[in-house]
């Protein structure tokens, strides 16, 4: 056997439809938080897709003489607003805010795509753009959406707080792993890069998607405390 | 400072101290990732060293072994008796022959068979050569003859080219034994033979350069003999990195070569950079682990730890009923269970610690109720009911000696009692008596403030009196003063008057001159007038003969008229003069009539006016008359207006003297006026001593109703308590007894107690005002 990307790529697919069955499984059956499920569905689902069509080789085009690995930045586009997006609907701090990492998160991705594209010096300032949006994403993540917070409950919290550290933390491997792949100083070769993409992307969309189901049946639990409290 | 501030930061925060761990884990991974690299690279590249430098050797070694075979093949052919027999056309057939065998080792593509002093190929197995001079062709060891040792020697040319051939020659040379400077030449094609040469050296290539520094063999044949851009001697047996190139260098045995073994560098190092690259994975995937499960973990156990922090605060402050169930089964569950089980050891106790709560609070209330039952019994005793007593038969012992006590106290204040109330009574005797001598004392009083009012009123009458009196008499000095001022002005009018009568004297005086100067022009007028009338008659005569003539002409122009009339037609002109005549007559004739009538009118006005004149002479008469009879009386008031003035001083004189003899009796009685207001204000002086005297003694009845009143009171009061009938009658009863009620003085011995009383309600026995009073009463 082979460790190529495709491979690789293959263990994407695998993963993330993993990630999606819970999801797919609770949207189907219907019940409570259906629009969570939703946007949960949307992050695996999204990125499954996504992993199948780059591995069956499709997911590069080549932008003034260097390849763009234009599925993956897609897939990043659509996905990690549907997660930001769903810590604001955890913590329901109003539309403004919800509009503003949401258009952060936008230009950090399509900042990344056009240094890719891009050489020389444009690249790393291209760069710079992406990090300082990125920072700007951390602050309103870490600062802003808690002080604007209203959480029905403690364990919805708790649920909050453990997936925006998941997101924080992981998402700022990402840039370090563009920096140390061929895009930046060519440590990684581009078949460790895969790997290590695939292992993050998975790390960071089904860890997600597990804690953030793990949270919702807690939070399904207190409710029905709640109920038997009340009685 | 800082340091230890964000010492104590990590300590204080377990997640801060986890994630501590995980950076201190993650740089553990990082820096052995790192050595790991540095090692496997640093490993591998002396193995690509070693590699490149063995196989740079093993080409040098092929080469040598290629060359010195070639040499070997020359040496040996050349003592070959074909060739040491001198025959050129059977050494031109065996070499053709030795070619087309494909004899020749590798490389070699032609022998020459060459005369070194005539400097010609004689022979060759390539037949264009036969004949030609490699000296013209530029062929080193035909320009540069080498040196031979001997027949077994052989010699090996640099690299060359000749127009002969189109590829870099390299020519072996032996010279053949036997003969006189003939020499056997294996001509080399350098080009074909190190092409595939240069090209076999695994992945990378091999360069070869030759003693002068050019290149004798190139995967790139066109760069054949152009001269190696480095440094070859500092290269064999060593190592150099070019840009993307690796170099290892070993020299040839046989000839002063180099062999350069060359690889490229990626392809040398790819192997390094893989293992980096998965190196650095690793690390990644490492990193991204514990990320994740840092941050769960942490997150999880932190956010679980302050929960229950929260519940265990909750349950601190007295909240029991906190949410302590849990689904987790991990040491959280277990923590969870334990808090739930001290919760109910906590409200086990607090239940004990209740019922003994409740035990107190019964005997609390047994004591209650005995205290109620005492406080019952003593709100009797404060009502008066000295009779009552407390009931000591309780559980409670130190009840019961407060009981015992009370009834002891109550046995003693029952018996004071009743000394008191006693003593009260006579007080009440003792009082009312000093009240009644008080209210004589007073009506007494009484009577002398009214006398002294009545004096003092009096007094204000008079003063009043003699002020109006003085009011009464400055009026009349003034209205003297008055008369006086306006006998002045009389005086002053009356010469006024004078001065006027002698100017009206002066004035008629005047008048009578005017008018005899207007009797005189009246006269002349009427005499200017009468002449007026005798002219107007002379005019009306000169009228009457202007009217004449005017009739007479009327009448010629008549007769002229008819005498034109007679004429006929030439008449007619005079005819017309005739009439206009006639008109200017008749006007002529009513003019004069008009005139006649005016004069007739004038002469009646200058008769109307000399009557009037005669009239106004009469008036101016009668006028001079009336006005020398004004001057008379004139002359009259004069003399009377000097008769006023001298009477009107005297007057003057007599009313300044009434004002003087006014202002002096004004002052006297001012003088008895303020005797007056003296002697009022005296009697109100005295009129206030006698109403404070009475005002005093006021005070003292009152003292006095108010002892009587308070002794009445403290008798009522003392009837309240009931007390039995023996408690302290018997040492009172005697002395009222014998107390006749004659002064109202209470007997000293045992009146000390009474004495402060009434000394504290304001009666002071040695006051001299109430002994006055007292005196005053009695008069």
């Amino acid at each position: 056997m082979e460790f190529s990307t495709t491979l690789w790529l293959w263990v994407g697919v695998a993963g993330m439809t993993a990630g999606t069955l819970p999801t797919a499984y609770r949207l189907l059956l219907g019940g409570e938080n259906r629009d969570l499920s939703a946007v949960l569905f949307g992050i695996t689902g999204i990125a499954a897709v996504a992993y199948l069509i780059m591995a069956f080789g499709y997911g590069t085009i080549t932008v003034a003489g260097s390849s763009v690995e234009i599925v993956r930045y897609t897939d990043w586009l659509l996905t990690t607003p549907l997660m930001v997006l769903y810590l604001a609907l955890l913590s329901q701090p109003g539309r403004r805010v919800i509009g503003a990492l949401v258009a952060v998160d936008a230009v950090v991705i399509v900042a990344g795509v056009a240094a890719t594209a891009a050489g020389g010096i444009t690249r790393y300032l291209l760069f710079g753009v992406g990090t300082l949006a990125y920072l700007v994403l951390v602050w309103l993540l870490v600062r802003t959406l808690p002080r604007r917070a209203s959480f029905a409950s403690t364990r919805q919290e708790s649920a909050f707080v453990t997936l925006r550290n998941l997101t924080v933390v992981v998402w700022t491997l990402y840039p370090v792993v563009w920096l140390l792949a061929p895009t930046g100083v060519g440590l990684l070769l581009p078949e460790t890069q895969v790997l290590v993409f695939t292992y993050l992307d998975i790390v960071s969309k089904v860890g997600f998607v597990a804690v953030a189901l793990r949270g919702m049946r807690d939070l399904a639990t207190a409710e029905t405390e709640l109920g038997v409290g009340a009685d | 400072m800082k340091r230890s501030g964000m010492f104590e930061s990590v300590r204080s925060s377990f997640g801060a101290k986890l994630g501590v761990a995980l950076l201190a884990v993650v740089a553990l991974v990082v820096g052995f990732g790192f050595v790991v690299q540095e090692e496997t690279s640093a490993a591998l590249e002396d193995e690509v060293r070693n590699e490149l430098g063995t196989s740079a050797e093993t080409r040098a070694a092929e080469l040598d072994t290629w060359i010195s075979g070639i040499e070997g093949q020359v040496r040996l052919h050349s003592t070959r008796s074909v060739i040491a027999s001198g025959d050129t056309a059977a050494i031109s057939r065996h070499l053709t022959e030795t070619a087309e065998r494909d004899a020749l080792p590798e490389g070699v593509v032609a022998i020459h068979y060459y005369d070194t002093e005539e400097r010609t190929i004689q022979a060759s197995s390539m037949p264009r050569m036969e004949g030609v001079n490699p000296a013209e062709a530029g062929a080193p060891f035909a320009t540069d003859p080498p040196t031979f040792e001997g027949t077994d020697d052989t010699h090996v040319t640099a690299p060359f080219t000749v127009p002969v051939v189109d590829f870099p020659v390299v020519s072996v040379i032996s010279l053949v034994e036997g003969t006189e400077g003939k020499a056997l030449i294996y001509m080399i094609d350098l080009k074909s033979h190190t092409e595939s040469f240069a090209r076999t050296a695994g992945q990378g290539s091999t360069v070869v350069v030759d003693g002068e520094g050019r290149i004798v063999a190139h995967p790139e044949s066109e760069r054949l003999l152009t001269d190696y851009e480095g440094d070859v001697s500092a290269l064999s047996g060593g190592f150099e990195e070019q840009e993307d190139l690796l170099v290892a260098g070993a020299e040839m045995q046989t000839l002063e070569w180099t062999v350069l073994a060359r690889s490229d560098r990626a392809t040398a190092y790819a192997l390094g950079d893989r293992i980096t690259s998965f190196v650095v994975g690793l690390i990644l995937l490492a990193l991204v682990s514990l990320a994740f499960v840092g941050v769960v973990v942490g997150s999880n156990t932190i956010v679980s730890l302050r929960q229950l922090a929260g519940r265990a605060d909750a349950m601190a402050k007295g909240d029991l009923d906190v949410d302590l169930s849990t689904t987790r089964t991990d040491e959280f569950g277990t923590l969870y269970r334990s808090f739930d089980e001290m919760r109910g050891e906590l409200r086990s106790q607090i239940r004990a610690t209740e019922e003994k709560k409740e035990a107190i609070e019964r005997k609390n209330q047994t004591l209650e109720a005995t205290a109620a039952e005492y406080g019952t019994v003593m709100d009797a005793v404060a009502d008066g009911d000295l009779t009552r007593r407390l009931d000591t038969d309780t559980e409670h012992e130190a009840m019961a000696d407060i009981a015992a006590s009370f009834n002891q106290m109550l046995d003693a204040v029952s018996e004071t009692m009743g000394e008191v109330k006693a003593f009260s009574e006579h007080v009440v005797t003792a009082a009312e008596r000093v009240d009644d001598g008080a209210d004589e004392v007073m009506d007494a009083s009484s009577q002398v403030t009214t006398a002294t009012t009545e004096i003092s009123d009096g007094a204000e009458r008079q003063t009043e009196a003699l002020h109006e009196v003085s009011t009464e008499m400055d009026a009349l000095s003034s209205s003297a003063e008055e008369i006086a001022a306006t006998v002045d002005e009389v005086a002053q009018a009356s010469e006024r008057a004078a001065e006027v009568g002698e100017e009206g004297q002066e004035h008629a005086e005047r008048a009578i001159e005017e008018m005899d100067a207007v009797e005189q022009t009246t006269t002349e007028t009427a005499e200017e007038v009468t002449a007026l009338a005798e002219e107007l008659d002379a005019v009306s005569e000169v009228v009457d003969v202007i009217t004449d003539i005017a009739a007479e002409t009327n009448l010629l122009a008549l007769n002229a008229s008819i005498e034109a009339a007679r004429t006929g037609e030439e008449g007619d002109g005079f005819a017309v003069v005739a009439d206009e005549v006639k008109q200017l007559a008749e006007e002529t004739a009513e003019s004069a009539a008009e005139i006649e009538d005016r004069i007739d009118r004038i002469q009646a006005r200058a008769g109307e006016t000399t009557t009037a004149m005669t009239e106004t002479q009469a008036r101016i008469e009668s006028g001079v008359e009336t006005v020398e009879a004004a001057i008379d009386a004139l002359d009259n008031v004069a003399t009377a207006v000097d008769e006023t003035d001298s009477s009107i001083q005297e007057i003057r004189d007599a009313t300044a003297q009434q004002a003087s003899s006014a202002t002096s009796v004004v002052d006297r009685v001012d003088d008895v006026a303020a005797i007056g207001d003296q002697t009022a204000e005296e009697a109100t002086d005295a009129a206030a001593a006698a109403q404070q005297q009475t005002s005093t003694m006021t005070t003292v009845s009152d003292a006095a109703e108010q002892l009587t009143e308070q002794a009445r009171e403290l008798r009522t009061v003392l009837e309240d308590f009931t007390v039995d009938e023996r408690a302290g009658s018997s040492e009172f009863s005697a002395d009222t007894g014998v107390d006749p009620g004659g002064n109202g003085s209470v007997p000293a011995t045992n009146g000390s107690g009474s004495d402060a009383g009434l000394r504290a309600d304001g009666f002071d026995p040695a006051d001299p005002r109430a002994r006055n009073g007292d005196g005053a009463g009695g008069d």
